[in-house]
């Protein structure tokens, strides 16, 4: 078991900079996720961890020991795929066991490990078929069973539940958090899909053009995102964000958009009049009608989109769209005028040139 | 033609497909009936030489040609040259064609290896026998088996290399990454990964290679004296006596049975493999 540190990471694809000084360290046992939009390096960042990227400038060291140098097969970290790359020549069995027989353990413990591993994954009736008979799902445990039956150091994982349908990437979500809760290895997961990186990391590395936006649990992110990108990548539906400046009115300052609504501010916030800002609040963070306080806007329903107990409502704010997320209403029909305020407590103010949290 | 068997156009289309095969395999069939007539039948054979029907079929030619050490000569020498110019060529073309297919050359690029891969095959033999003729003579291994079967290496490996470094490419690499991060070293990968993938491919190209080297007469016919091989033995079927078409037939025959046990027993994997490079599966 060991900790995991990136220090000042540097990539290149000829003379493209992919990743700019990444640095991240990494507990031992920690689920991190690295999370970003597609192209934006993570993947990349993955497969310099396992060594099947060479590192430009700086260096990641496992346990203390820097593997910049190390072949993939010397750094005792294994690795899913995306596409499982289980070895179609082989048996499940064989598969799972492959690593083991490249390493020369005795071949009575290859068995009893991949009969463990696959006891695990439910796949002990499935060890003598080949990949090519094997449905998704199961292909996908197979390429678990590779990655734990050698106890490695370091789990990588690369976006390896994107080919499976809604239904089993739940599924595959929870089995996959149910093993590290087990074997407790470091795990390094890559995905697009934000839902997956809140639901399963300890910490979240928000990646975008190559540069680390933000480290934090899932809560850090989505309470405090650090700037705009980070607030629109994380949460679904996205937060709005509204472009304007801040205005003062009866000793109380307020938010103002450039069709002039106005929205108030929270009192302690470190801006001043005048001050061009964006004004951010996530969907389900909102009071409407009723329970809306005095200073709400009036906003008229563009599109509403039921999605069960709660409806998300679309309207513009000048030609700016938000999206609500509320309790589903009669009243909230197309067309229907409505009045609402965002909750004070949960508003995050950016600078609207650098993006930055204020 | 039964109606359930598809429409009419497919009737008509096997119909004409079977008429071209019968006018390209005909030379054979008349070999092979020819070498089952003794001498004098050879031009008095009406009809398209059917045993038993048109002429009554005799094995004297071919107990006549197997008891002579020339058709034991030629076979062993063929089949040597063959089976070890194949092998060689393998042994040298596949890691030429995984590192074709996975690595990144930049003087001189991938794409111009290739294409050199490729030119010896464009190369009239004949710009090339000349050279080997004086390079082999100093060398001392003017006809020996062994300087044929670098000269037969030479001239097949672009196969393998082609062909393979194809399907290599259409592996996905991620399977010899997990390879690699599983334990293997690179060579690892390779032999136990990437290659055991490409065995249809390596069995179409092996067969190329093999019937290529199999048949070769122009280089035999330069490079080598007391040592022939088949084809030339077949040539040799024309002395002071004029053609001896009965004897030709059965040495034919006797060129022809070994490429085709191997492409029998290699069924399964040639249509496969010839497709392997061209369609992505």
């Amino acid at each position: 078991m060991a900790d995991l540190t990136i220090d000042n990471v540097n990539k290149f694809y000829d003379k493209t900079q992919v990743l700019f000084d990444v640095s991240l360290s990494i507990k031992d046992g920690e689920f991190i996720v690295l999370v970003g939009p597609s192209g934006c390096g993570k993947s990349t960042l993955l497969r310099m961890i396992a060594g099947l990227e060479d590192i430009n400038s700086g260096e990641i060291s496992l346990g203390g020991k820097v593997i910049n140098q190390l072949a993939p097969r010397d750094r005792d970290v294994s690795m899913v795929f995306q596409n499982y790359a289980l070895y179609p020549h082989l048996s499940v069995a064989k598969n799972i066991g492959f690593s083991l027989r490249m390493r020369k353990v005795e071949k009575s413990i290859i068995d009893k490990k991949v009969a463990d591993a696959a006891e695990m994954l439910g796949l002990t009736h499935l060890l003598s078929r080949l990949p090519r008979n094997l449905s998704g799902g199961e292909r996908q445990r197979v390429a678990m069973g590779r990655a734990i039956v050698r106890d490695p150091e370091v789990f990588l994982f690369d976006e390896p539940l994107s080919n499976l349908d809604a239904k089993l990437r739940v599924m595959m979500r929870n089995q996959i958090k149910e093993i590290h809760y087990e074997v407790k290895t470091t795990t390094v997961y890559v995905t697009h899909d934000q839902i997956e990186a809140m639901t399963m990391a300890d910490k979240i590395v928000v990646l975008n053009g190559g540069i680390v936006e933000q480290v934090g649990s899932p809560d850090e992110l989505y309470d405090q995102p650090n700037n705009t990108f980070v607030a629109s990548f994380i949460g679904s539906p996205s937060m709005n964000q509204i472009h304007g400046k801040v205005v003062s009115e009866k000793g109380k300052k307020y938010f103002q958009s450039k069709d002039n609504s106005l929205f108030l501010l929270p009192e302690n916030a470190n801006i001043s009049e005048g001050q061009e800002i964006i004004y951010g609040f996530r969907p389900e963070h909102v009071d409407i009608n009723q329970s809306a306080s005095e200073d709400a806007i009036n906003l008229k329903v563009k599109v509403d989109q039921p999605t069960g107990s709660q409806s998300l409502v679309f309207a513009n704010v000048g030609d700016q769209e938000i999206c609500l997320d509320v309790p589903k209403s009669h009243l909230l029909k197309p067309g229907n005028e409505f009045k609402m305020s965002p909750q004070l407590d949960n508003i995050h103010i950016f600078d609207s040139e650098t993006g930055k949290r204020i | 033609m039964n109606k359930n068997q598809g429409s009419l156009l497919t009737s008509i289309y096997t119909i004409i497909a079977l008429g071209i095969t019968m006018i390209f395999f005909f030379p054979l069939w008349w070999s092979f009936s020819n070498s089952l007539r003794i001498p004098k039948e050879t031009f008095t054979v009406t009809g398209v030489g059917i045993p038993f029907i048109n002429f009554t079929p005799t094995l004297g030619n071919w107990t006549h040609q197997l008891s002579f050490p020339e058709a034991h000569i030629a076979l062993y020498n063929s089949s040597f040259i063959a089976v070890i110019s194949t092998a060689l060529a393998i042994v040298v073309g596949l890691p030429a064609a995984y590192a074709l297919a996975r690595f990144r050359f930049r003087f001189p690029p991938n794409k111009d290896i290739t294409i050199w891969f490729i030119s010896q095959r464009v190369l009239p033999p004949a710009a090339a026998v000349v050279p080997f003729f004086v390079l082999w003579n100093m060398l001392g291994i003017y006809d020996t088996k062994f300087g044929m079967i670098i000269v037969q290496t030479t001239f097949i490996m672009p196969f393998v290399v082609v062909i393979v470094r194809q399907t290599f490419l259409d592996l996905p690499i991620e399977l010899e990454e997990a390879a690699m991060v599983d334990g293997a070293t690179h060579i690892g990968a390779f032999l136990k990964v990437a290659v055991p993938l490409s065995v249809p491919a390596i069995a179409a190209a092996s067969l190329i290679m093999f019937t290529f080297a199999w048949n070769d007469y122009f280089f035999v016919s330069v490079l080598m004296m007391k040592n022939f091989t088949l084809p030339i033995y077949i040539a040799g079927g024309v002395d002071s006596r004029g053609v001896q078409f009965w004897f030709i037939a059965v040495r034919t025959m006797i060129a022809v049975i070994l490429p085709l046990i191997l492409c029998l027993l290699a069924q399964r994997y040639i249509v496969r493999g010839l497709t392997l490079g061209a369609v992505k599966g």
